[in-house]
């Protein structure tokens, strides 16, 4: 299996000299499975780059699976070229809006409205096929499968594992790691306010030991790492994205080989990420039976 | 006795959030930052907020692998801000006409939400794992969500002697005649309880039926005996209903249990002094 990093920006597509290196695109990773089936995890602006190295080799078949419908994961779809030329075909797997009551055909069409689109999504002369997945669904891809698993962001989204002939990535998407919402102060709370604590955090306990038992072992976790704990802790709880240094005792956890930091935040330079990584080294000094730690990078390719 | 129709489960699905609620949750979630906890806490009051929560979650279409028990729980597995979003959906529908008096309402929020509170103490004396016990307090403030249900559909000499039957302690029997058709409570709560895919407890709460797989021979309570002996409780409370025979003495002996069932003990002062809060914010009289 081959894996490429399109995008890994989060939030807002951040070019310019300060991220040259690492690269501006929003999410995109491309994976090949054995035999080259595409399956592509997010259509952030990343996608579009990925589209022009397609152009070759039309007709395609691809796997579009999106974590979820934030912009920063969708906004390059209409700019996925194949959708426009006749003999394509573009599947597309995402969750179901429990608010809206809508299935991901209908989520993704609004993007492609009168109003921010001039192309409406009945006009495109690929054949697009539409899944709305369930949680933990497995979809077979040629000699891969994907299955996915929900995690906790401020819109439903979905983790995709791919598995093909023994390897396996899995990536978040977005996720925050649930806090709990109750503080944990064993010596000065009275009966009730522990039983609050404790019983939520039964729920997280629960949780999180359901997705680790689901990344267990991954060839390559690619995780949202938006945030440093000491950023994240100041003001960005509840907004849905993961810190480096939770990364870190997560992939240790599940047992991963591999370590890839993504959804790198628009404001952090090359620079800014080369040192934080450079400090989380110096601070969690890795051991002989950790996984590789890196910092997700557009364009770079990864054999498993 | 008849299966109630689609129809039926339809207007049910209408039903408004109680008006303390949505008065509360509308205020607090102008705030972006509004605490989690709160926002939990409160929808936890409401039988009927609380059960529109866990309809859309665990609809087959969303797809869920394993159905959620509790808002709290949906929150740590997708997210708090879905469990709001779901939360605001339900308040945006129109209060409907209704012919209960404001007393009448706030009187059944509040013995649904002792019945609830209640409930999961009950199950945590009894050492139920940390893990059910949301699930239990979820079970008993939806335990009597049907009756009410049944005031919607049927009309008001229905709902009075509904009330009346209620005070009698013989729920049991409560029969409602709507349209021609008559319903037993518990018929309409399983039917609920199926279309909406809800997990036990909360699924034997509603059709009011002790599940298959509770064990006969434990002596300890299994989560539907903490609801039954939690709405005893509270309906002794609150609306001074003797407390009647349920065959559960042995598992809530009154040496462990007895300060509980006390209406001027610890445990009822605490569920009333909460209950209190929640109910008169100054800020929104
Ligand atoms: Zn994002
Ligand atoms: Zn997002």
């Amino acid at each position: 299996m081959k894996i490429v990093f399109r995008g890994v920006r989060g939030s807002i597509p951040s070019p310019g000299a300060r991220t040259v290196r690492y690269g501006g695109n929003t999410t995109c990773i491309e994976v090949r499975s054995d035999n080259g089936e595409l399956i592509i995890l997010d259509a952030g602006s990343g996608i579009f780059p990925l589209a022009n190295t397609l152009l070759a080799s039309l007709p395609i078949t691809c796997h579009i699976f999106i974590t979820h419908t934030h912009w920063d994961h969708i906004q390059g779809l209409p700019f996925f070229i194949p959708v426009f030329i006749p003999g394509n075909c573009v599947k597309i797997h995402g969750a179901f809006d429990p608010v809206n009551h809508r299935s991901i055909r209908e989520v993704l069409a609004r993007q492609m409205e009168y109003s921010y689109f001039p192309v409406r999504e009945e006009e495109l002369n690929a054949t697009m096929e539409y899944t709305t997945l369930r949680e933990r669904q497995t979809i077979e891809v040629g000699d891969a499968k994907v299955t996915n698993i929900l995690m906790n962001h401020p819109v439903l989204n979905f983790g995709y594992k791919v598995e093909c002939n023994g390897k396996s990535v899995f990536f978040t998407g977005d996720h925050e790691w649930p806090l709990n919402i109750y503080p944990d102060d064993a010596e000065n709370q009275n009966e009730m306010d522990r039983l609050n604590f404790l019983e939520y955090q039964s729920f997280i306990d629960e949780r999180n030991q359901e997705l680790m038992d689901f990344i267990h072992g991954v060839d390559a976790f690619i995780i949202d790492s938006a945030y440093t704990d000491e950023e994240y802790f100041n003001g960005k709880v509840g907004w849905g994205h993961g810190t480096f240094e939770n990364s870190i005792k997560l992939a240790r956890r599940a047992e991963a080989k591999a370590l890839y930091f993504t959804h790198h935040e628009p404001t952090r330079s090359d620079e800014d990420l080369e040192k934080l990584l450079a400090s989380l080294h110096e601070r969690f000094p890795p051991t002989e039976h950790d996984p590789k730690w890196i910092l997700a990078r557009e364009g770079v390719e990864i054999e498993l | 006795m008849q299966r109630p129709g689609k129809k039926i489960l339809a207007q049910v699905k209408k039903m408004p959030p109680f008006p303390i609620t949505r008065r509360r949750i509308l205020v607090m979630t102008t705030d972006v930052n509004c605490p989690p906890r709160e926002l939990l806490e409160a929808i936890h009051t409401d039988p009927i907020l609380t059960l529109h929560i866990l309809r859309q979650i665990n609809a087959l279409e969303f797809g869920l692998a394993k159905p959620l028990s509790s808002p709290k729980q949906a929150a740590v597995v997708v997210g708090v801000n879905i469990v709001k979003n779901l939360a605001l959906s339900a308040l945006d529908q129109k209060p409907a006409r209704n012919s209960l008096l404001p007393e009448e309402i706030n009187r059944f929020h509040q013995l649904a939400y002792t019945t609830g509170a209640l409930a999961r103490m009950l199950a945590h004396k009894a050492k139920l794992p940390l893990i059910q016990l949301q699930g239990i307090q979820v079970a008993g403030l939806i335990f009597s969500f049907e009756l009410l249900a049944m005031k919607r559909l049927g009309d008001d000499d229905a709902f009075s002697d509904f009330f009346s039957n209620w005070k009698k302690g013989s729920l049991k029997g409560t029969e409602l005649t709507m349209s021609g058709s008559t319903f037993d409570h518990g018929t309409l709560g399983t039917a609920i309880a199926e279309a909406w895919r809800l997990p036990e407890p909360l699924h034997a709460s509603l059709a009011n039926q002790r599940p298959d797989t509770n064990d006969e021979e434990s002596q300890l309570p299994s989560p539907y005996d903490c609801v039954l002996m939690a709405s005893a409780i509270a309906n002794q409370w609150l609306l001074k209903v003797k407390k009647h025979k349920l065959n559960l003495e042995e598992k809530f002996p009154e040496s462990v249990y007895g300060p509980l069932f006390d209406p001027k003990g610890e445990a009822a002062h605490a569920i009333h002094h909460l209950w209190t809060e929640f109910a008169s914010d100054p800020e929104l009289s």
